[in-house]
């Protein structure tokens, strides 16, 4: 990690949606990212290209947050419809894309100096054109965006968000230097499509809390205390078809169990359940979703299709609150039950029924739940200790060391040598660290303007015994 | 002058990929102060040392290979010539991927 000597590291992150306020998926997986290079003490300017439904009309009160907490931030506002269904069969991999972006993009780049640029989401990669050859070009998927059109066909559901085909895709990961998947078999189909490094970064949650869980507490339910499921999503098809689909299954097995079970539903997902049940309890949009992961046993995630990781899964992990869990809504994490593993919505019916009349062991649970836990978390800091590799391996700089504080331009030797280096500057960005036996005070010389010599090179330096200074460009 | 610039190139080092290091020295005896510390480190450097005297002394672009038979050198007053010999031996020597 920098000291205090050199300048701190900088990237720019695109996004289409926020790291805050916490209160969907992929604003946890931005936020992921985002803390990550902040603890790698990366100066971080955040670029937000609003997509989300609370940008649509307004400007949300978290603006003044998302102000105060980067070096630079700014919106760049929506010049066309938001959310279109392609224009043919798949959308073309820029169908999304936005000159205002590129526009913003080009006056940033000529202004500030990046090390690196995080893209979130490929349809946003035409973005990395704008990036100077020596910023390194980072892309996080989240989420497969080809073959999602025929997922979604081959569960009856109209295709909606992002659609592409490999071909597209392809040309959105070429465009990066490094590209992040959020699961393992993500990064295995990417592989196939691209020569860039794919590095698996799995979603992990940073607020993880001390272990509790009710459930181990708790030998069997009854009516008068049921077994509280929890069930938290956006309104998106997956979300609701699932759920749907899951909870008529489900009112059967209450009526034929006489089953004291209450299922809690949360988040706009609600919006798209008409049906009511005696045992469902729709809460609707949460603003902490800490107090929801509080009020539950257990969380059901009965998905028989979705995309990328469950960030929902994730999230409940590392509260250590079993999750009861179809294969499809566990993949990306490492089950270590049965009920982390199950083949089908009758299956994860079938075991609600088991847990709620006391038949799955809950130390069982506890134990499976906290080995999730634990192997998320150490994915995730492998991911980052393998990006971090690739961070620097792509950051290829000269060292310049220099004896002289040759800015103050005091002869000609001082011209000598800053000439040589902007012709280094040509071949390479160089770190320029300047050694001197004596202290380098401005104040005894002004010297000229350095920006104007050296265009965005910056200099910093200590008035000290011994002084090193650094320029970049 | 060790500590801190030990933990300068602790720095560098970690947070990027140092392809090249160049010793742009005036002092002789900086140089090789540096060059010693630096090769104490395993970090084999080049030099552009810009001799005592003024620009009219000349500069010497030196390979790491003859550290004190200058594989580039030369006695001249352009600067634009020290800048192609920099460029011919940096060609010469990494094989430029001007990524």
């Amino acid at each position: 990690m920098s000291g205090g000597m050199l300048p701190r590291r900088s990237i720019v992150i695109l996004s289409p949606t926020p790291p805050i306020p916490r209160d969907y998926g992929h604003r946890n997986r931005v936020f992921q990212t985002l803390a990550y290079f902040r603890r790698m003490n990366f100066a971080v300017s955040f670029l937000l290209y609003p997509l989300d439904r609370d940008w649509a009309t307004a400007v949300p009160p978290c603006y003044g947050d998302l102000a105060a907490s980067f070096d630079y931030f700014a919106v760049v506002p929506n010049s066309r419809l938001l959310h279109q269904p392609a224009r043919s069969y798949h959308h073309e991999i820029d169908e999304w894309w936005d000159d205002n972006i590129g526009q913003h993009l080009s006056w940033l780049f000529a202004h500030r100096r990046f090390d690196a640029f995080l893209v979130n989401y490929t349809y946003l990669s035409k973005a990395f054109e704008f990036a100077p050859p020596n910023t390194v070009k980072v892309l996080d998927t989240h989420d497969l965006l080809s073959d999602r059109r025929e997922l979604f066909e081959k569960h009856g559901v109209p295709a909606e968000f992002f659609y592409t085909n490999r071909d597209q895709e392809k040309i959105g990961f070429d465009r990066s230097d490094i590209v992040i998947a959020i699961k393992q078999c993500e990064k295995q189909i990417i592989e196939t499509m691209t020569d860039k490094p794919v590095i698996c970064l799995p979603y992990w949650d940073d607020r993880a809390v001390d272990g509790r869980s009710q459930t181990a507490e708790t030998q069997g339910f009854s009516h008068a205390r049921p077994l509280r499921l929890g069930f938290i999503g956006a309104y998106n098809s997956v979300n609701i078809v699932n759920i749907r689909g899951f909870l008529a299954i489900l009112a059967r097995y209450v009526s034929l169990y006489n089953l004291p079970l209450e299922v809690l539903i949360a988040g706009n997902v609600c919006q798209g359940i008409d049906e009511d049940y005696p045992f469902v309890r729709k809460v609707g949009f949460i603003e902490e979703v800490a107090d929801f992961y509080a009020s539950v046993d257990a969380i059901v995630a009965p998905l028989e299709f979705s995309t990328g990781i469950k960030i929902k899964t994730g999230e409940a992990l590392a509260r250590q609150l079993p999750v009861l869990a179809t294969r499809n809504a566990f993949d990306g994490f490492r089950p270590y039950h049965w009920t982390q593993d199950l083949p089908s919505v009758a299956a994860v019916c079938e075991t609600i029924v088991q847990v709620a009349y006391g038949e799955v062991p809950p130390e069982e649970l506890v134990i499976a739940t906290r080995k999730a836990a634990t192997a998320a978390a150490r994915a995730q800091q492998q991911a980052f200790s393998t990006l971090r590799g690739h961070l620097v391996a792509a950051s290829r700089r000269l060292l310049v060391i220099v004896d002289r504080p040759f800015w103050c331009r005091a002869n000609s030797l001082d011209e000598l040598a800053a000439k040589s280096i902007e012709f280094l500057a040509q071949l390479m960005p160089p770190i320029v660290c300047c050694i001197s036996e004596q202290a380098i005070r401005p104040s005894k010389r002004t010297p000229r303007p350095f920006t104007s010599e050296f265009r965005s090179w910056t200099i910093h330096w200590r008035p000290c015994s011994m002084t090193y200074s650094r320029i970049t460009t | 002058m060790d500590d801190s610039l030990a933990a300068l190139l602790d720095d560098v080092f970690a947070n990027y990929n140092v392809i090249a290091t160049v010793i742009v020295a005036a002092v002789p005896q900086s140089e090789e102060q540096i060059t010693g510390y630096l090769e104490a480190r395993e970090i084999t450097p080049w030099w552009l040392s810009i001799a005592d005297g003024g620009a009219d002394s000349g500069v010497l672009f030196r390979s790491s290979n003859t550290p004190w038979e200058p594989a580039y050198a030369m006695e001249q007053t352009q600067e634009d010539a020290a800048i192609n010999i920099m460029a011919a031996a940096f060609e010469q020597r990494f094989l430029w991927d001007p990524r």
